[in-house]
């Protein structure tokens, strides 16, 4: 909902319809037009458009005014009237200089007036019709290059998410380990929670930290983790994030070389779960959605819920991975659509159409240089 | 005296490589010359039973031609060229026929009986003329098979019955249209065509060119082509001896003469003259199909012979052929009811017989109705109701008849082929008639 700074109501409290305001902005756009038209060359194109809005705004409001004068209130009426008054005086409104990165289109050119032009053969244009057009403003924001690095989306995930399961299995365990440091010291408030994903030695030092696992899967943390702590309260550095990387082949021996004991790591905690949950999206890219998220208990039942195969593309492909047809030996299944020529060859009658059309010389497939059978027309009555 | 082991013969049916020539020689041979001609490679490639030497074989070859666009449409079965020349698919297809194994099922086979031999059944000899391949063979088991354990169940069962209704009968039970029937009931389903190409779970037959197959006992008659042209009478003594199970007059040794003219029709197409155009839906095409179906049906029962041994055959024609419901009383003609009575009487010592009137209404009327029993003496034989007097005198005299045919010792008759069984219960004799009231 819009508001107005000026005024201590809600914008929609101005207009009973919001019919009435397409006509204010049409009549806006035409002022804005002649506006820019009138302008003297030197004005930035910037400074333009931020008067332009700030009149749009103020024309806006007081053409709202007339059409439903009657329902406004006494202050809204004071405030415009006052208003109203500053436009008739034409006193300059305040502008502020906006600061952005953005490429804005700066150091417009405009062609002279058909009245300086000195040359004696120039004939000016009486129809649009025919000329060149040149510039223009429609697609500027369609160019890439016009937008800087700042406007571009970034997520508190990395943009691709991570596939590969052996690394899923070792991001989990750090996930897990440094969801239980957090815990642990969450009371003390972190500056910075679960947000630093650090280097590869940041990473080295969190797969270190050893785990003791209880038979009912309490995890008892080791010492070394107090760096991880430090680790992960160090505030945001500027510039490009700091990512660790691990190799598919480094993770699969690294997870081996754990004791597997470490999956059943308890996470009914529900501070531990949604730390490590948050922290995994950091690290891995994955948003374990909340219906799964309530029921994932153990380390392992977060890492099988991350470590899914690939979609298949085709329906047989999946029939072939998962499905008990393909064991069935009264049940076939196709890489491909069974087209009308397969069942053909599958009765042996192909080898006949085959023959006999090609001893007609017509095509075997499609319809070669034939069109479609002048009869049918009659046939449907079309002349 | 050792027993017999016939699950240790079907070796042969799923016959070694080419390559292991050995005892049961080499399944192999060129392929079929007017097959050839379709497909764009002619190789020599040996085919063989064994699945062994054909993924040796298996290689990348090209793709045979087929008029389709193979980058678009990867054909869904990997045929070799070689294979789709040959005139019935290859053995080792069969392990992929969804159709053969649900089949196999369907039927409640021993898993004994492999996929392959179970294909085999359904290649007809007029499709593919190789005896290594196709199943005159296993037909011809089954078909004594069948006609033995139909021929005693029917001889035990009814034994009054003349040898003429026994004829039908075993036309009814065990004949190219019934078995073409129980064929259609196993779902079994006809290819359009054979070819190499084709799943190995559609019976392949040609309803053009009958192939060479010795699917039944019984000898040439030397007089056979006189008998339909100057219709002479064959007794049914000479029936027994010369014509077939059913009674039927043998034709010449199958194929043989239609082959002949076939190939004498290609051989003039081959120089001049269009092709002839092939007849589809007549009655000659019906009764190939018919018997491509029958032996179908015989080479499935002579394969359960084969790999499951005598008892599992004789379960399978029981449950598949004598299970069939035949109204043996339906089968009967009589030329003269009333003298053959008569006869019958003579013979067994009875009084003649007599026909009286039990009952009658509307003599005067429109649709009158008679009841007449005929006695021997003071035994009442049968009585029947007629429009007529004479009318219901004959349909008293043929039931009279048809109770005595059609004397029955029970349902559950003990056949002699139970006594092969171990353990059999000692035999007692089945009752034996002293043969035929009239001769015909």
């Amino acid at each position: 909902m819009r508001r107005i700074p000026r005024i201590p109501s809600v914008a929609s409290a101005l207009s009973s319809s919001s019919t009435a305001s397409a006509p204010a902005r049409s009549a806006a756009a035409c002022l804005l037009k002649r506006d820019i038209a009138t302008r003297s060359p030197r004005t930035t194109q910037l400074r333009s458009q931020t008067c332009a809005h700030s009149q749009r705004r103020y024309l806006s409001v007081s053409s709202r005014s007339l059409s439903t004068a009657q329902q406004v209130d006494t202050d809204v009426a004071r405030v415009l009237e006052e208003e109203a008054a500053v436009l008739q005086a034409g006193a300059q409104i305040p502008s502020r200089e906006i600061q952005t990165d953005l490429v804005y289109p700066r150091g417009v050119v405009e062609a002279p007036r058909s009245t300086d032009v000195t040359d004696p053969e120039y004939t000016p244009a009486e129809t649009a019709e025919g000329l060149e057009e040149v510039g223009g403003l429609a697609n500027w924001w369609e160019d890439p290059e016009h937008w800087s690095a700042s406007k571009e989306y970034v997520g508190f995930g990395p943009q691709e998410k991570v596939t590969d399961p052996a690394v899923l299995e070792v991001l989990t365990r750090r996930a897990v380990v440094e969801g239980l440091i957090y815990t642990r010291y969450a009371e003390k408030g972190c500056k910075n929670p679960l947000r630093e994903i650090g280097g590869r030695e940041e990473m080295e030092r969190a797969l270190k930290v050893e785990v003791d696992v209880a038979e009912d899967g309490t995890a008892t943390l080791k010492k070394s983790f107090k760096p991880v702590w430090a680790d992960l309260n160090r505030p945001t550095p500027e510039g490009k994030p700091v990512t660790a990387e691990i190799s598919p082949a480094d993770a699969q021996q690294l997870a081996k070389s754990w004791d597997p004991k470490w999956k059943t790591i308890s996470l009914r905690d529900p501070v531990t779960k949604f730390a490590v949950a948050k922290r995994i999206q950091r690290l891995t890219g994955h948003v374990v959605p909340d219906g799964k998220l309530f029921g994932i208990n153990t380390a392992a039942g977060l890492v099988a819920q991350l470590i899914k195969p690939p979609k298949p593309k085709k329906l047989a492909e999946e029939i072939a991975t998962k499905s008990e047809l393909v064991s069935l030996p009264n049940v076939r299944v196709f890489p491909r659509r069974v087209t009308p020529v397969d069942k053909e060859k599958m009765v042996g009658r192909w080898k006949i159409i085959v023959q006999e059309l090609e001893k007609r010389e017509l095509p075997v497939v499609g319809t070669g240089n034939y069109g479609k059978a002048v009869e049918k027309k009659w046939i449907l009555g079309k002349a | 005296m050792k027993r017999l082991r016939p699950s240790r013969w079907t070796g042969q049916l799923l016959l070694a490589g080419a390559g292991s020539g050995g005892r049961y020689g080499c399944a192999s041979r060129r392929p079929a010359q007017h097959l050839v001609a379709l497909s764009s490679s002619s190789s020599s490639s040996i085919r063989s039973q064994s699945s062994a030497a054909a993924a040796a074989a298996a290689q990348e070859e090209e793709l045979a031609y087929d008029g389709t666009d193979h980058e678009r449409f990867p054909p869904l079965d990997r045929i070799r060229p070689a294979d789709t020349s040959y005139p019935s698919p290859a053995p080792e297809r069969a392990l992929q026929s969804a159709k053969l194994a649900a089949l196999h099922a369907r039927l409640s086979l021993s898993p004994k009986i492999p996929l392959q031999t179970l294909a085999r059944t359904l290649v007809d000899a007029s499709a593919d003329g190789n005896p290594q391949f196709n199943n005159s063979n296993l037909a011809f088991v089954g078909q004594t098979l069948i006609n033995y354990h139909v021929t005693e169940w029917l001889m035990v069962r009814y034994p009054r019955l003349p040898m003429s209704i026994i004829f039908s009968a075993m036309q009814g039970y065990a004949g190219d249209k019934p078995l073409h029937q129980v064929a259609r009931s196993w779902g079994i389903e006809p290819a359009a065509a054979p070819g190499g190409e084709v799943d190995p779970g559609l019976l392949q037959f040609s309803a053009h060119k009958p192939g060479v197959s010795l699917v039944k006992f019984g000898y040439k008659r030397t007089e056979a082509e006189y008998l339909e042209k100057f219709k002479w009478r064959r007794g049914i003594s000479s029936r027994i001896v010369f014509d077939d199970d059913f009674g039927q007059t043998v034709k010449a040794t199958p194929g043989s003469e239609a082959e002949q003219s076939l190939e004498q029709q290609d051989g003039e197409e081959g120089e001049e003259g269009p092709v002839p155009v092939m007849q589809y839906g007549n009655a000659d095409t019906r009764s190939a199909a018919e018997t491509a179906h029958a032996h179908a049906v015989r080479a499935t029962v002579g394969a359960v012979y084969a790999h499951c041994g005598r008892e599992a055959v004789k379960n399978f024609i029981k449950s598949h052929i004598l299970s069939r419901t035949l109204d043996v009383s339906k089968l009967f003609m009589f030329k003269s009811p009333t003298s053959e009575l008569a006869t019958l009487c003579a013979r067994e010592d009875f009084e003649p017989p007599v026909a009286r009137l039990l009952s009658e209404t509307g003599r005067a009327s429109r649709t009158p109705v008679y009841v007449v029993g005929i006695y021997s003496g003071k035994d009442k034989l049968a009585e029947a109701a007629g429009p007529n007097l004479d009318h219901a005198r004959w349909a008293a005299a043929m039931n009279a008849l048809k109770a005595w045919y059609l004397y029955s010792p029970g349902e559950n008759v003990r056949v002699p082929s139970d006594m092969l069984s171990e353990g059999a219960k000692p035999w007692e004799p089945a009752h034996i008639d002293i043969g035929e009231v009239i001769s015909r």
